[in-house]
């Protein structure tokens, strides 16, 4: 994990320059103080907005600067919204929605920066340009962030629907050398796992549901021979584990009894099962329902990991 | 001699397992089906309290989505 984190410092300026101009609505952008992951960036969006008011295109709307409290739980659009106003990032009951009763109990829109920062390329360029870029049936492009052992890791503008495959090959340079590819994460911590022969499934939104995984944010995590999806999962359950904000059952214990059975060296697969289908179906938010989803790839993909108990 | 409505209490009614229950309008699933001898477990809620919905083991399915400390307000099937 430490490769990837490196690599997100790294890529993290270069990525909020580009995200920094087009924003156009009440902006809050989340840091985490305890690593200081997102210090650069903050200044660059300083930087930028002062500019911005200096020599305004236009009337301008407010635009606040929030710095966050940090937690990963921050990024669900209610826990992000409990944490703006001043309270412990949890995820709040629905109903009702945030675009009915969100910020200050006002009608609220959450926007990606990602999103935010296509809108005015595909302003000036035009909506073909945009939907040209795709591949494999899909269309539009997509800032992929890769890690793990692949010689070029880091932010890649790809088109979207592409395959890891092509991914590696084209934008990442290829395996590090020795290295075989075996199996990636899509989408961040909890999208899941598949293994290298579904390395040709285009990645866009919507096309990796067939195989219980999702794309989220594009952050792929290249694995090796030299990994096991197992240890992946547990990785990322013991992630999960640390970010449960603890409002709700089914995720403050179910992440840590799944890291307890998740360590142990044969895997118990008809309570892992169980406590994977109360996380997805009783869970408040995104974080818990999403949480067994390496879990659950580990038992459909890499049935070989639990066969010899290492 | 009819009711008087005006001072009725206004009812939602909804299917619960299959069976046609009624609640007032602002009563919670849960405090419906107690009322027509329908125990759904539950932890974290106290009677005179809001609801907190965090211990989560009253989830109901409502057409497939799966819901706690939900108000009995709409008029869909609950199983």
């Amino acid at each position: 994990m430490s490769q990837a984190q490196q690599t997100c410092a790294s890529t993290e300026e270069a990525k909020t320059r580009q995200y920094a101009a087009p924003m156009a609505v009440h902006v809050w952008r989340g840091t985490c103080p305890r690593n200081s992951e997102y210090a650069a960036s903050r200044k660059i969006l300083e930087k930028e907005l002062t500019a911005l008011k200096a020599d305004p295109p236009c009337e301008l709307p407010p635009l606040h600067l929030r710095r966050g409290a940090g937690a990963y739980i921050c990024g669900e659009e209610s826990g992000m919204i409990e944490s703006i106003q001043g309270h412990r990032g949890m995820p709040r009951l629905r109903p009702p929605f945030v675009a009915i009763n969100g910020l200050w109990s006002r009608p609220t829109l959450e926007q990606n920066l990602e999103t935010l920062h296509w809108v005015r390329d595909i302003l000036e360029k035009g909506a073909e340009w945009f939907a040209e870029g795709g591949r494999h049936t899909r269309k539009g492009l997509r800032a992929f962030s890769v890690s793990g052992r692949v010689k070029k890791p880091g932010v890649h503008r790809a088109p979207a629907g592409i395959t890891m495959r092509e991914l590696i090959d084209e934008y990442c340079g290829g395996m590090l050398d020795g290295h075989e590819f075996y199996g990636y994460l899509t989408g961040g911590a909890s999208g899941g796992i598949l293994p290298a022969r579904l390395a040709n499934v285009p990645l866009d939104f919507d096309t990796l549901q067939e195989h219980g995984c999702f794309i989220g944010s594009a952050a792929m995590i290249v694995l090796s021979q030299y990994d096991t999806a197992k240890r992946a999962a547990l990785n990322a359950m013991r992630f999960f584990a640390h970010e449960s904000c603890g409002k709700c059952t089914p995720c403050r214990v179910g992440t840590a009894k799944a890291v307890q059975l998740m360590a142990q060296p044969v895997w118990e697969l008809e309570k892992l099962n169980d406590l994977a289908t109360v996380m997805v179906d009783a869970s408040i938010c995104g974080l818990g329902q999403a949480a067994p989803n390496p879990l659950k790839s580990v038992m459909k993909y890499f049935p070989e990991e639990l066969k010899n108990g290492s | 001699m009819a009711a008087n409505t005006e001072y009725m209490p206004a009812t939602v009614e909804f299917t619960l397992n299959g069976k046609k229950i009624s609640a007032y309008r602002g009563e919670t699933i849960l405090l419906a089906a107690r009322r027509h001898s329908v125990e759904i477990p539950n932890l974290c809620y106290m009677d005179n309290r809001p609801p907190d919905g965090n211990c989560r083991s009253c989830m109901v399915e409502i057409e497939g989505e799966r819901l706690c400390s939900r108000l009995a307000i709409d008029r869909r099937k609950r199983t």
